[in-house]
């Protein structure tokens, strides 16, 4: 992903670079509204995200914001703001912030938000794999119904990848566990039958069936 | 507070008893001594005039004294009262007729006892011719009746002065009531306050008490500005350390895929602080902008259903991290008057709570009811509160040191005093932690 980050305190600015550069995104720098509106103007097809701090020395992040969104770009916004005040963040969210976090964040919460953010924007590409009223997309890993993003969990999208590509034979809760956990995670074949129920609720309608084989496992089937 | 000195009331009471009671003694004495004086001469006029009947009826022969007692003048006597009469006539130390010893009576009157009796004694002396001595004529009544009229004159006019006097008592105690009701219509005023009321008293009070008022709305306002002072302090440096401390968590992060694996503890343990701090600063600000706002809070029609459905939508990343199924509860709408800030604060506390106590591949679930309020019931099925979850409402207490700053439920409680509700915890008859938050 492109990203454009405006961010006022040094230290943090980098750190941000740092991490969004590790995980293999393009990052741009701004340290003031005036830099990053400039960045932004010069070229606005470029980037995919913005991520925003609210307080800057010479304005608001919020005016970039009002500005991309008066510019009709559906660029993903995250602001950042040390301001938590509940009034706050539903103005932002108002003026068209898709999301946001208060500082201090997390990275690997920061990181599940871009996910979450980037997949909002995906489109559905045509000629993808169907099971029951659903299509699997695999280059972007996610699952269609009626042209909708199914919302499952990354847990429960590995259970049912899982399950899809067994093609009806019947997995193991152990075969099961290791899709979802790494080896140092310490956790039990409960973990399973948790996700399970919760996967069976989500697609509920959706034309695949997750039947129990008792003593076994599980198995899909398609309508 | 220092001791209260007694009531105006009390004290005026006191002070009429006082007063009271020795208006009546002198209003008892009083007429008593005027009475009494004045019978006093009366009986004295009636007695000296039988006696100088007497006196008149004595007359001298030679060796001897010739004398006639008026017995109707001793019936004038007995017509005012049924009083005995003394008499004696004496010439030297000899008594030619009447009682023998009667006490000696020094002047012309007295009152002494006689056969425990008190008697008002007159004494005349007539002279006769020498050789003759004179001769003394004395002559005694009781007083029982003269008494008896003396004291129920002042025990009537005691009787008048109470009456006058409770009058009089009773109309000073109103107006003293009647005056001090300005000062019970204060002392209500600021006794209903909002703690967090600072606005002016304004309602209209007499002169005399004009000033303390002034003064109280001088003492409130310094209060207020002093108090606006601090949270404006609180909650600006929460702001400005909010930033550095996100560095300091990002470093951190960053660091530890970094770093050799002997000192990754180290570098762990410095991101777990810091994440530390960072709640307690996020939670610190929550509380001191919650707190700063409660004055002006603005209550309003809201959708719970809609605010609520924001808040786990807000969470539901956390959530899928925790591995956590957030679900929400009730009717499709729930329309309420409510601080719709306050109440949000006070679920993204609760819901956190319950998502970082409730476990792993737990439940964490939203119901909103309306019985006679609005209950919203926040439950978890973790392990539930260990000990009395009362103690967890107060400010900095935490059952887990190392996961909050043990703010949250002190918000939400706030926030459910501030709308008048309450926040209740307890154990889940089936399994996990319940919160319920009640809002009138």
């Amino acid at each position: 992903m492109n990203i454009l980050i405006l961010e006022d305190t040094p230290s943090l600015l980098l750190s941000l670079d740092r991490h969004f550069k590790a995980q293999g995104h393009t990052v741009d720098l701004a340290d003031t509204l005036n830099s990053a509106q400039k960045i932004w103007r010069d070229d606005p097809q470029r980037f995919d995200l913005l991520v925003l701090d609210e307080n800057l020395p010479d304005g608001l992040g919020s005016q970039l914001l009002a500005e991309v969104r008066a510019d009709n770009s559906d660029v993903s916004i995250l602001v950042l703001t040390a301001r938590s005040q509940v009034n706050d963040v539903v103005h932002l969210l108002d003026v068209g912030a898709d999301d946001y976090m208060t500082k201090p964040f997390e990275f690997p919460e920061l990181d599940a938000r871009v996910r979450a953010l980037h997949r909002r924007r995906l489109s559905k590409p045509a000629g993808l794999v169907r099971y029951g009223r659903m299509e699997y997309d695999a280059a972007q890993n996610l699952f269609w119904a009626a042209g909708q993003q199914v919302p499952l969990r990354q847990r429960e999208l590995q259970l049912l990848i899982a399950l899809l590509e067994a093609g009806g034979n019947v997995c193991s809760k152990a075969k099961l566990l290791t899709k979802l956990y790494n080896l140092d995670e310490a956790t039990t074949e409960n973990a399973v039958e948790v996700h399970m129920g919760r996967l069976r609720k989500r697609i509920e309608g959706l034309g695949v069936q997750i039947e129990t084989v008792r003593g076994l496992g599980y198995r899909a089937r398609c309508e | 507070m220092s001791k209260p000195s007694p009531s105006i009331r009390r004290r005026l009471i006191g002070q009429l008893l006082i007063v009271f009671a020795i208006f009546v003694v002198a209003a008892y004495w009083v007429t008593r001594t005027i009475a009494l004086n004045n019978l006093q001469n009366a009986q004295d006029q009636a007695l000296l005039s039988v006696a100088q009947v007497i006196a008149d009826s004595v007359v001298a022969s030679p060796g001897d004294v010739l004398f006639e007692l008026p017995y109707p003048a001793f019936d004038v006597l007995s017509y005012q009262a049924p009083e005995s009469i003394y008499y004696q006539i004496k010439q030297g130390s000899e008594v030619l007729a009447g009682y023998e010893n009667l006490p000696r009576i020094i002047g012309d009157r007295a009152t002494q006892t006689y056969i425990d009796q008190s008697v008002r004694f007159v004494q005349l002396q007539k002279p006769l011719t020498a050789p003759q001595m004179p001769v003394t004529i004395t002559l005694g009544q009781t007083q029982d009746s003269l008494r008896y009229t003396v004291n129920s004159l002042a025990i009537r006019s005691a009787l008048y002065a109470i009456a006058g006097f409770l009058l009089i008592a009773a109309a000073a105690y109103a107006g003293v009531i009647n005056s001090l009701l300005p000062l019970r219509r204060i002392e209500k005023n600021l006794k209903n306050r909002n703690p967090e009321d600072f606005s002016p008293m304004t309602d209209s009070v007499p002169r005399e008490i004009e000033t303390l008022v002034d003064s109280l709305n001088q003492s409130m306002a310094q209060h207020k500005a002093l108090l606006d002072q601090t949270r404006q302090l609180i909650a600006q440096s929460t702001h400005q350390i909010k930033t550095p401390i996100a560095s300091l968590s990002a470093e951190a992060d960053l660091l530890l895929d970094r770093v050799p694996a002997d000192v990754r503890d180290d570098v762990s343990n410095l991101a777990v602080h810091a994440r530390q701090t960072s709640r307690l600063v996020s939670q610190l600000l929550t509380h001191a902008s919650l707190t700063y706002r409660k004055g002006s809070e603005r209550l309003r029609p809201v959708d719970v259903v809609v605010l609520a459905r924001q808040v786990l939508d807000s969470f539901e990343i956390v959530a899928e991290q925790a591995e956590v199924e957030l679900s929400l509860h009730g009717p499709a709408s729930l329309v309420h008057t409510i601080d719709p800030i306050g109440v949000r604060e006070a679920l993204v506390c609760l819901v956190d709570n319950a998502i970082k106590y409730g476990g792993r591949l737990g439940e964490v679930s939203v119901t909103l009811s309306r019985e006679t309020g609005l209950l919203i019931r926040v439950e978890d099925n973790g392990e539930g509160f260990k000990g009395d979850p009362e103690h967890l409402t107060q400010e900095f207490y935490t059952q887990h040191p190392a996961a909050g700053a043990g703010l949250g439920l002190s918000i939400a409680k706030q926030v459910a005093v501030a709308g008048a509700g309450h926040l209740k915890l307890y154990n889940s008859p089936t399994q996990g932690a319940r919160c319920d938050f009640y809002l009138p």
